[in-house]
């Protein structure tokens, strides 16, 4: 069976990843931004582009950060799958080898940080307050 | 402009009738609630012995009103005084005005003290949190009632109109014994070369003499004044049909006795001869306290009251400067923008209708210089047109059964549509290919600078009359009888929006369509600047996108290999699979398919969206239809990050990029707005702490612009092209006047950081040792 120290930097690091996702999310998310301004800023000042100098070069980038963007938020941050299967695997594990999640934790004074802590709620493992880092 | 009637107080001399029934006329014109009439007991002195005196009889009663109900709640921004109400004080030889005093009547009086907003603010709208630091303050007096009401009676009648006519009068030339003056002076000059062009109205100024001031003769057809001579008398002003609105002497006694009827000072002769606002000193204001021109006419086009417009570009508080008028007038220029010269065809309201005549005489004496269009003389018009759409003029190039002619002045670059060609025409036509023309066309118009602008014929004479068109559909050119040529030529000129044609023809004849200015009051470089900028922006944010994958990787990694080197076999067995699949799913490839084509898509968006900036950086170039990467960040002074190329797995050089083009690894910069918080004048200096750790136990780098100027700027200004200009700060720090600007770290080699890593960044002010609060942010070395 796992290791209560290997079970504590494991959660640590999924974690550390998922808050990697949502930074990765966050610059995408301020270019979408300023190019909200940008349209903006376009339109109030009645600037406008013909059939050749047009706005494509603009709009093909915003469209792809977009979908980047999309992309992250859907599966990275919404749905992580990736991170929730190993959570749940290893909250299985737990379960499996060693009964219930909360007690595992609280017998081996473990505190999870509440990212982590979320994303076991999502895979049906809810951890108990005393057991998440405040 | 940011008050309304709601926010404005009218002070007048209490049981004076005069001054009331003045008062109740301003009321009733501004339609004023009767607890905005503020009476004050005061003497009928123009200007009091002291600053005692002119507290107890004014000050004190003003600000007791103020903070008293009804009006201590009631938002008050502008104070007028009125009729009778004591115009000023003596300190010691100088005399403060009350205009001057009372704007900064919540402050105790000090002697000359520096105006926080002077050259600060300009098209940012007054705020009740203003009054902080200053109220805005104008005074209606004269030497008659019968005078001061006509001041408000031509107030209305100004209002009433859409916008002003009359011309600028500047003569920048005085004082040629006192060289003090010889910044304001080239300030001035300054004004009239850069910016007068943008009122649209007709400048009027003095020529330069090595050995004695300049003077105008008379001022006829005025509207705005600005000199600096001595006394005057009335037959200065001559006839004029346009409002008379603002008349500033830099003289230092012009405005010392507004109530003397006899008096030659200028305030006095501007108000009697027609003008509803005048400024001047009351003694001498000295050089440094002369008014702001660029300053003052900034704000008025920002759409500022008359009153804040005064206050922006007035250098001090407490001291000789005065404001004749209401500070609530507000005024329009001919044209929403910066354009104008001549307009008629298309009827828009702001365009004036013009003649023939002095459409010609707009081009009479034209010097030829980096731009030429040459034609032959074929005694039928000419046509002459240029496309600011790059493709356009890419595919015009692409017609070759014309016959082409090069180059003219190795600027031109034009293509020949002679008569019997397959491409049309009954007359020889002349397209200008050369994108170049057609945007400095588009910028000079827009500036109206039409001085390197001309047409010539074959003879080499100069009797070619020229104009532009717009408009959003068809190029549509027209010819010098007012014929539009927008369906036989279509064919050759294409459907777009945003084209200019320039139309010329031998002889005289009958213009009728010319451009509306209107449709042109944006800049073009203002809209670049904002799109590059946003480039940059994007680029950065990009790049750190990129940055926080790369780092997402790592802990995936260390994830990964955390469960590979578990000794148990059963969690070994249970977790490495979907731990592997994560690290997979972050891999270089996978990074390299997330982010390569926004990548490409911004390095298109700088390719093809920047040319039109192309020929003004480099104007020995030929324009292309897109610019490389590399053409582009030396242009914007751009550069990118190292993590761009890294994800495309590609080198500087695979994009024909320089060094010079990439941060360096490390490089950091920090940007943050100048704040103030005291008030009032001060010098600041700077400190900014980096850390490892948001505790800032662990500290980098302290840097304190105090001992090491090394790294340190403030913003300059922003230039035309755009870019913001920075300069070293000064040893002593950097005063109040630049609250607001930029103050940026830019990191020398030796403070440099490690690349793609995360640091803490705390930034403060201080005065002295007087320390204020910490800004504190993350700083991700993207470079």
């Amino acid at each position: 069976m796992i290791s209560p120290t290997d079970y504590k930097t494991i959660s640590d690091y999924i974690t550390y990843g998922y808050e990697q996702e949502e930074s990765i999310a966050s610059y995408l998310n301020n270019i979408i931004e300023d190019l909200n301004t940008l349209y903006s800023y376009m339109s109030s000042n009645l600037i406008t582009y013909g059939n050749s100098f047009d706005n494509s070069y603009i709009g093909t980038f915003y469209a792809e950060i977009n979908n980047i963007y999309n992309d992250m938020y859907l599966n990275k941050i919404t749905n992580p799958k990736d991170l929730l299967n190993l959570v749940y695997s290893m909250q299985q594990h737990i379960t499996r080898y060693y009964g219930d999640v909360n007690s595992f934790l609280e017998d081996n004074s473990i505190k999870v940080y509440q990212i982590f802590a979320d994303l076991s709620y999502d895979v049906g493992y809810e951890i108990d307050a005393s057991n998440i880092e405040t | 402009m940011a008050f309304t009637k709601d926010n404005i107080i009218f002070v007048y001399r209490d049981l004076d009738s005069d001054s009331l029934e003045l008062a109740q006329y301003y009321q009733s014109f501004r339609d004023l609630d009767s607890s905005h009439l503020v009476p004050i007991t005061c003497s009928t002195t123009e200007v009091l012995a002291d600053y005692s005196a002119f507290n107890t009889e004014v000050e004190s009663q003003i600000l007791s009103a103020l903070t008293s109900a009804p009006l201590f709640s009631e938002n008050i921004m502008v104070i007028v005084l009125g009729l009778n109400v004591p115009g000023g004080f003596y300190d010691g030889t100088d005399v403060i005005s009350s205009v001057s005093r009372i704007m900064k009547i919540k402050t105790a009086y000090s002697k000359k003290r520096e105006n926080f907003f002077y050259i600060q603010k300009m098209s940012d709208d007054f705020v009740l949190s203003d009054t902080d630091y200053s109220y805005i303050v104008g005074r209606i007096d004269a030497p008659t009632l019968s005078l001061a009401k006509s001041i408000i009676d031509k107030t209305r009648n100004l209002e009433n109109k859409k916008y002003i006519t009359g011309s600028i009068f500047v003569n920048p030339y005085f004082a040629s014994s006192d060289s003090s003056y010889d910044d304001y002076k080239n300030n001035i000059v300054y004004f009239l070369t850069n910016k007068s062009y943008l009122y649209n109205l007709t400048v009027n100024t003095t020529q330069y003499k090595s050995s004695s001031d300049s003077v105008f003769p008379q001022l006829i057809n005025d509207s705005f004044y600005f000199g600096g001579i001595n006394k005057g008398s009335s037959s200065f002003f001559g006839n004029t049909d346009s409002t008379r609105l603002f008349f500033y002497d830099t003289n230092t006694t012009s405005t010392f006795d507004i109530r003397n009827s006899s008096s030659l000072n200028w305030s006095y002769l501007a108000i009697s001869n027609d003008y509803i606002c005048t400024s001047g000193s009351m003694s001498d204001a000295s050089a440094n306290g002369c008014l702001n021109i660029q300053t003052f006419f900034e704000s008025l086009r920002s759409g500022q009251t008359i009153g804040e417009a005064f206050l922006y570009s007035l250098p001090y508080h407490n001291w000789t400067m005065t404001f004749i008028g209401d500070p609530a007038i507000t005024v329009s220029f001919p044209a929403n923008g910066p354009v104008q010269s001549f307009c008629s065809g298309l009827k828009c309201d702001y365009c004036p209708e013009y003649t023939p005549s002095e459409i010609q005489l707009l081009f009479s004496g034209i010097e030829l210089n980096n731009v030429c269009i040459t034609g032959s003389d074929s005694g039928s018009f000419q046509f002459l047109y240029s496309d600011i759409e790059i493709n356009d003029i890419h595919r015009l190039e692409q017609v070759s059964s014309c016959k082409w002619e090069k180059t003219y002045n190795n600027v031109i670059h034009r293509k020949r549509w002679s008569t019997n060609t397959t491409c049309g025409g009954t007359s020889d036509f002349y397209e200008i290919t050369d994108l170049y023309i057609s945007l400095e066309i588009y910028k000079k118009y827009s500036n109206i600078y039409f001085a390197d602008i001309t047409i010539k014929d074959s003879s080499n004479t100069l009797d070619t009359y020229v104009y532009l068109y717009y408009s959003s559909n068809n190029i549509n050119g027209c010819d010098l009888s007012g014929n539009i040529y927008n369906n036989s030529y279509n064919s050759y000129l294409y459907n777009a929006t945003n084209k200019i044609a320039i139309v010329g023809k031998n002889g005289s004849s009958t213009i009728t369509h010319t451009i509306c200015p209107s449709l042109f009051d944006k800049t073009y470089v203002g809209k670049e600047n904002t799109e590059s900028n946003t480039w940059n922006d994007s680029s950065i944010n990009l790049a750190k996108s990129i940055i926080e994958y790369d780092l997402k990787r790592e802990i995936y990694y260390t994830l990964l290999n955390t469960i590979v080197n578990m000794t148990d076999v059963s969690s070994k067995i249970d977790l490495l699979h979907p731990s592997n699949t994560i690290y997979n799913n972050s891999s270089t490839d996978i990074e390299k398919a997330f982010f390569s084509k926004s990548i490409n898509n911004l390095f298109d968006w700088a390719r093809y969206r920047f040319v039109l900036d192309y020929k003004s950086t480099f104007p020995n170039k030929r324009q292309p239809s897109f610019i490389t990467l590399y053409d582009f960040l030396i242009m914007k002074n751009y550069k990118i990050s190292q993590y761009l190329l890294n994800v495309l797995g590609l080198t500087y050089s695979d994009l024909d990029l320089e060094p010079e083009n990439i941060y360096k690894e490390g490089y950091w910069e920090y940007i943050t707005t100048f704040i103030d918080y005291t008030g009032d004048y001060a010098t600041y200096n700077f400190e900014i702490d980096v850390a490892y750790d948001s505790a800032f136990s662990d500290i980098v780098y302290s840097l304190d612009s105090s001992t090491d100027l090394n790294g340190w700027y403030v913003e300059n200004d922003i230039g035309a092209d755009g870019i913001v200009r920075y300069i070293e700060i000064p040893n002593s720090g950097i005063p109040t006047k630049y609250i607001g600007k930029r103050i940026k770290y830019s990191s020398p080699v030796s403070k440099y950081l490690t690349s793609g890593a995360l640091y803490y960044i705390r930034f403060r002010q201080k005065i002295g040792s007087t320390y204020y609060d910490y800004i504190t942010s993350t700083l991700l070395v993207f470079s």
